[in-house]
């Protein structure tokens, strides 16, 4: 085990790599000015010639591209991701903050996925072909063609609007959390609704199930104790890569409900031109979900056994 | 010699395959009722200039009213006909679709067969590139690019397009790896044809199938993540007539004037769920082998 992960280790060295290169060049592909671009929107006033070359010094924007580039990485790899220009404080004080927020959100919308997904498919899976079974087919459509913006828009005018039983605008207290919890999870949970149903069916039709029912155990006993185990096994992975995607979910999600988070800090590095911003967070968040599907991929060759990690 | 080797067998097997795709994708009436759905928008679309009751930029009304006979889907914030809007709308975001899925399908397709032909060197080299786009989660990549590019209707379409690279790439590296070492594969490469002939004449033909059942999902996503990026400011600009733009007009009206934002919202639902359906059609009829994607919105 120790080997395969140490192996599997080594090969994220060059995707890290290039991660770090793809970032670092947002800035320098840009049109024009940075520097100029950045004080007019961070600033938002007009920039006077000191503060345009302070900036470009304490950036390090007057130094050849090559000096800039290794910076960057010794930096970052530090932890170090330089000072945002809107905040006027360090970009990675300001991204912990904002992930703890967002950590909160992808479980939470991770436990909605869960707790519609897991139980439609298993239904389904035992309803195979009827009415309810075509059901949860049409709810994993509905979830992955609706727009997750609307979905939050609709959420809010039906449950926060109209039948005022949860708020709106998602401020500190837990019930805040419910609307855009769920406004994430639908898509996750549609996936692993469909998932599961297939997986389920697939255990049910084996021989061993047909086996302890020819033994004369209860359908009730055998789908609790033996099928719904082992049909798990195929939804974690997927569960865990889920996850990682919410990280994506978050950037809409977080924007729909007023919801500070790395999704929101990232739109508004993007729209105020905060580039030492938008680069942190968005290092940040890539290199999270990289490690996330590290981690599940870990945890999958744990699970099932008959995975080979040698 | 080599033409005899090509065509008759591409050109039979074509029509005879074309027959029994349509038989099988005749009977999946999700499959059917997608295809009417995207027939009407595309109508609407390349009708939009005659079927749309007002110009869909002119203030034609009060500031939101609600649906009545004059407007059918009520008016906006500044008095504009919603349902003239979304017809032009179906204009932009059918076009987000295609232009995206091309420039994703050009690249993306273009490095998987360099990949997977190649192997080698070639194919570390691309084949981690790619994974380095994976470790930006769905709409991370896109905003990525746009950060670089920064925001509008344009950039909008390559940042979609970009971040679709990965998936095909993937698609066309896996196919043609195994499509490769087949026979014929090795007589056209005895009979002298160059990299060029054989990958686009003797690999490619055979990827058409699940590149078609791809990018029908694609564009259905390229137009959500599209619209996402409008919806959060980064795409395309007011005064334009874009359906994710639209619901953000309404967000702030949801209790006094439904309409401005669940109608452009349910625009990209249908178009969405037509290029789902058809997709999902395509895929019984075309390849038995299950497209796997991920959907991130």
């Amino acid at each position: 085990m120790a080997r395969y992960i140490g192996r599997r280790l080594i090969v994220l060295v060059p995707v890290v790599w290039l991660v770090f290169t793809l970032v670092f060049s947002i800035l320098h592909i840009l049109p024009g000015d940075p520097v100029q671009l950045m004080l007019a929107g961070a600033e938002a006033g007009v920039s006077s010639p000191e503060r345009m070359a302070q900036l470009r010094k304490s950036m390090g924007l007057d130094q050849p591209l090559y000096i800039q580039y290794g910076g960057f990485i010794l930096h970052a790899v530090r932890g170090d991701l330089g000072e945002s220009i809107r905040f006027q404080s360090p970009v990675n004080r300001l991204v912990l903050t904002a992930a703890s927020q967002t950590l909160q959100l992808s479980v939470a919308g991770l436990a909605a996925a869960l707790t519609i997904g897991l139980p439609l498919g298993i239904i389904a899976a035992l309803n195979e072909n009827r009415w309810i079974d075509t059901t949860a087919t049409l709810i994993a459509l509905l979830g992955v063609s609706m727009p997750l913006f609307w979905l939050g828009q609709l959420l809010i005018l039906g449950v926060a609007i109209h039948l005022r039983w949860l708020p709106a605008i998602s401020g500190e207290q837990l019930r805040g959390i419910v609307l855009p919890a769920f406004t994430l999870g639908f898509v996750s949970a549609g996936l692993i609704s469909r998932l599961m149903r297939a997986s389920l069916a697939e255990v049910l039709h084996s021989d061993y199930i047909r086996t302890a029912l020819a033994k004369g155990l209860r359908k009730r006993a055998i789908v609790m104790r033996h099928a719904i185990k082992n049909a798990l096994i195929p939804v974690v992975t997927v569960v865990g890569l889920q996850f990682g995607g919410m990280l994506s979910g978050a950037v809409v999600t977080e924007t729909v409900f007023s919801r500070p988070g790395l999704g929101s800090l990232v739109v508004k590095g993007i729209l105020w031109h905060d580039y030492p911003l938008i680069q942190g967070t968005v290092l940040f968040i890539a290199i999270s979900y990289v490690l996330v599907n590290l981690l599940v991929d870990l945890a999958y060759a744990r699970l099932d056994p008959r995975i080979d990690y040698t | 010699m080599q033409a005899t080797i090509d065509r008759p067998i591409e050109l039979r097997g074509g029509r005879r395959g074309l027959a029994a795709v349509w038989r099988v994708f005749r009977r999946n009436r999700g499959a059917v009722a997608g295809l009417f759905l995207l027939a009407a928008w595309v109508m609407a679309a390349v009708l939009a200039s005659r079927i749309a009751p007002y110009d869909p930029l002119a203030l034609t009304g009060a500031s939101r009213q609600a649906p009545s006979s004059l407007h059918l889907m009520g008016t906006d914030l500044l008095g504009r006909d919603m349902l003239s809007r979304i017809f032009f709308g179906a204009r932009i975001s059918l076009s987000i679709g295609l232009i995206s899925v091309t420039i994703g399908l050009g690249t993306g397709g273009l490095l998987g067969l360099l990949a997977g032909y190649y192997r080698g060197r070639v194919d570390g080299a691309i084949m981690r590139l790619v994974d380095a786009l994976l470790a930006f989660p769905g709409l991370l990549l896109a905003l990525m690019v746009i950060a670089a590019l920064r925001p509008g209707l344009v950039n909008v379409m390559v940042a979609v397009g970009v971040s679709s690279v990965p998936l095909y790439a993937r698609l066309v590296r896996g196919s043609s790896l195994s499509i490769r070492e087949q026979e014929y594969v090795q007589a056209a490469k005895a009979l002298g044809a160059s990299d060029r002939r054989v990958m686009f004449r003797h690999v490619l033909p055979n990827l058409v199938g699940p590149i078609i059942v791809l990018s029908t999902l694609q564009v259905g996503s390229a137009i959500l993540i599209g619209s996402a990026l409008s919806y959060l400011g980064m795409g395309a600009q007011p005064p334009t007539p874009e359906w994710g733009l639209m619901t953000v007009d309404g967000q702030a009206y949801l209790s006094s004037a439904w309409w401005i934002s669940t109608f452009p919202g349910l625009a990209i639902f249908s178009v969405v769920i037509g290029f789902n359906l058809v997709g999902d059609g395509l895929r019984a009829a075309l390849d038995p082998r299950a497209v796997h994607r991920q959907a991130d919105l």
